[in-house]
């Protein structure tokens, strides 16, 4: 599993992100000032880090600098252009700017993760095996037949286990924006994966919202 | 309007000029006339008398007396030819005879004459002596004498077209500095001045100018101030409400969207109440600081050792978790003042300096109260704290504004206090000033200046 480094001074936002992060399966660790950051590096290795701009003793761009080659995204506070641009030169991965929403925190650690190759491949829960590079699910050892459709669900469920996404946010991520059906095709499509993984309990119905897969270890 | 008023003035002095020398030339020409024809009159009576005396010789001695007459005649005529007089003399029939003489003024093409006419004295006042006065000579030197005199006033009015010009572009020119520095200050160049030397009306009229564009640059200004500092505090107001709501809404989707166990939901709920509570002292404090605008503060006398006690009473907890002795010096026993509003100024500057504090026991807060000679009095907190870089005091009561760029809440304060206290101690007619030197130490003085402070309070 990914291990990330959060670097944020608020401590509410901090423990915030790092629940989001746990939640759905990566490795956390959190620091609160620009100065541990070289110390949390030296003990651990980590695939990714969060790093806000403004940091007490020692600013973003400045620990940028002491980083070599871990993959970092910005959290700014500011919606400054030049601020966005001089994390991207000193070599950042991509920025967030702050209020932001966990969903598209998540979507952007997975999409640094992908490209440098460090989330997991497959993804096991009882007797599913979800192979995520090659797009197969398997029952039992057995493949099953999931239509394109149904295996990009899944995968959004799994991405972001063990939160509640609501139809509407899964038409959006799964099917995307300009796809025009409505929050039944979902319901559809949750029920006929349900049936082929047996998984009635495990992709829960969430009232009132929608969907949670449940993978907690 | 340049043009105007030397057209205006210019014609005037034409006219002016151009009549006066019309009016001399007519007189002179009169006079002239008037005398040349006295003279004339006067020579022709002379010449008359001396004629008729002559014939009424010649008639006692002559046998020729025809031939006599035209020599007598013919002598008078040579002579006085010589003088530019031409004389004849005619007779004529009973009925022609003249009564006196003649004068007139005659022209024969370009000849100019003053002409006698009459008859001879008894007895021969049948005979008529012309008398013929050639003035043409005298005429054209009167006219010469004239077209100089024309010249030299042309000569003159163009000599006074150039002066008035130049004068006039002299006077004119602070009132072209005038519009073009208007123009200026039009497109927005607020500093545009003019300078006019002298003391005449267009001097003090720049003057006037100048101080205009120094009232309208020094609004300008505070108003393009007022417009800053109003943009200043919506940006830092946004990012201040922006770190509790990202909190608040990102645990409030978090409960939403993931099973939790109780003590996480209590966790998560607790960040999500202490982010609205501290949205909520920002909005108090905001709505304070707007009730505070323009307010005036309700006097009452305060107890100065009853307010210290007070103060104390209230951070007493916090000073002792932190090791801090707090000191009280009082120099003067009461404060006019509204109490609400004082305690919350001093609890304020105090909670600062207790911030600012080290907490390993060294940390002390000096409070006092002082009368400096009756002349004001004042208020002031101490501490040995951190202190505050030299160029950050001047923005301290700006409300928002936080020294440490990175702007962290660890003390939990809303930025608004010194904005609070600067504007308690306005409502109070007092000013805050706040001195500090970067890890020795920051004193806060609030001084109170009204006389009201100043009368009541002798030196104790």
């Amino acid at each position: 599993m990914a291990k990330i480094l959060i670097v944020e001074d608020e401590q509410p936002i901090n423990n915030l992100i790092k629940k989001n992060l746990e939640l759905v399966g990566y490795d956390c660790a959190s620091v609160f000032d620009g100065a541990a950051v070289s110390n949390a590096l030296a003990s651990n290795r980590f695939d990714l880090i969060l790093l806000d701009v403004m940091l007490p003793k020692l600013d973003g761009f400045a620990v940028m600098a002491q980083i070599k080659d871990t993959p970092v995204i910005f959290l700014t506070a500011r919606s400054d252009v030049g601020d966005k641009v001089r994390g991207l030169r000193l070599g950042a991965d991509d920025y967030i700017v702050k209020p932001f929403d966990m969903m598209e925190l998540l979507a952007r650690v997975e999409s640094v993760l992908r490209r440098t190759q460090k989330l997991d491949k497959t993804f096991i829960l009882g007797e599913v095996e979800v192979d995520l590079a090659g797009r197969q699910v398997y029952f039992k050892g057995a493949r099953v037949d999931f239509t394109p459709q149904e295996f990009t669900l899944i995968e959004t469920l799994i991405q972001n286990r063990n939160i509640a996404l609501s139809r509407d946010k899964l038409l959006e991520i799964a099917w995307g924006y300009d796809f025009g059906g409505n929050t039944r095709t979902v319901d559809v499509h949750i029920s006929s994966i349900r049936q082929k993984l047996g998984w009635e309990d495990v992709i829960k119905t969430v009232y009132k919202l929608g969907y949670r897969l449940e993978a907690r270890k | 309007m340049r043009i105007k008023t030397f057209l205006a003035t210019y014609l005037l002095f034409l006219v002016v000029l151009f009549s006066c020398f019309g009016i001399v030339s007519v007189f002179m020409t009169r006079s002239q006339m008037d005398m040349y024809m006295a003279h004339s009159a006067a020579e022709y009576q002379r010449i008359a008398g001396s004629l008729s005396r002559d014939l009424a010789v010649l008639y006692g001695i002559s046998h020729n007396i025809a031939d006599d007459i035209n020599a007598l005649v013919t002598s008078y005529m040579a002579h006085y030819a010589q003088s530019n007089v031409y004389l004849s003399l005619h007779a004529m029939g009973l009925n022609d005879v003249v009564d006196g003489i003649q004068v007139a003024f005659v022209h024969y093409a370009d000849a100019y004459f003053i002409r006698v006419v009459g008859a001879l004295p008894q007895p021969f006042s049948l005979l008529r002596l012309d008398y013929y006065f050639d003035i043409t000579q005298t005429i054209a030197e009167m006219r010469r004498v004239q077209n100089i005199l024309l010249l030299i006033c042309t000569v003159f009015a163009a000599l006074t077209a150039f002066v008035l010009y130049v004068i006039l572009a002299r006077i004119f020119k602070p009132l072209r500095f005038v519009s073009q520095a208007s123009r200026n200050i039009a497109t927005g160049n607020y500093s545009e001045r003019i300078t006019v030397h002298g003391k005449n009306e267009l001097a003090a009229m720049t003057e006037d100018f100048n101080s205009m564009a120094d009232e309208i640059e020094r609004q300008m200004q505070a108003l393009k101030d007022e417009a800053d500092g109003k943009q200043q505090f919506v940006d830092n107001f946004a990012h201040e409400m922006r770190t509790p709501l990202t909190s608040i809404l990102g645990y409030a989707q978090y409960l939403q969207s993931a099973t939790l166990g109780e003590g996480e939901l209590i966790e998560s709920a607790g960040y999500i109440i202490d982010e609205a509570h501290h949205l909520r002292n920002i909005a108090n404090s905001l709505l304070t600081l707007a009730t505070l605008r323009g307010h005036t503060a309700v006097a009452g006398v305060l107890s100065i050792p009853q307010l210290f006690d007070d103060i104390r009473h209230s951070l007493e907890p916090s000073l002792a978790a932190q090791n801090i002795r707090l000191i009280c010096d009082i120099q003067a026993d009461t404060l006019h003042g509204q109490a609400d509003l004082i305690k919350s100024l001093l609890m304020n500057l105090c909670t600062n300096a207790r911030n600012a504090c080290p907490s390993d026991g060294s940390g002390v807060i000096t409070l006092s109260a002082k009368n400096i000679a009756g002349v004001s009095f004042s208020l002031s907190i101490s501490d040995n704290g951190h202190g505050i870089p030299v160029e950050s005091l001047s923005k301290l009561t700006e409300p928002f504004y936080r020294v440490d760029p990175a702007r962290n809440r660890e003390h939990g304060g809303t930025g608004l206090g010194l904005a609070l206290c600067a504007r308690i101690a306005e409502a109070h007619g007092a000013t805050l000033v706040i001195e500090s030197t970067v890890n020795s130490g920051t004193t806060a003085t609030v001084t109170f200046t009204t006389p009201l402070q100043v009368d009541n309070h002798s030196i104790t």
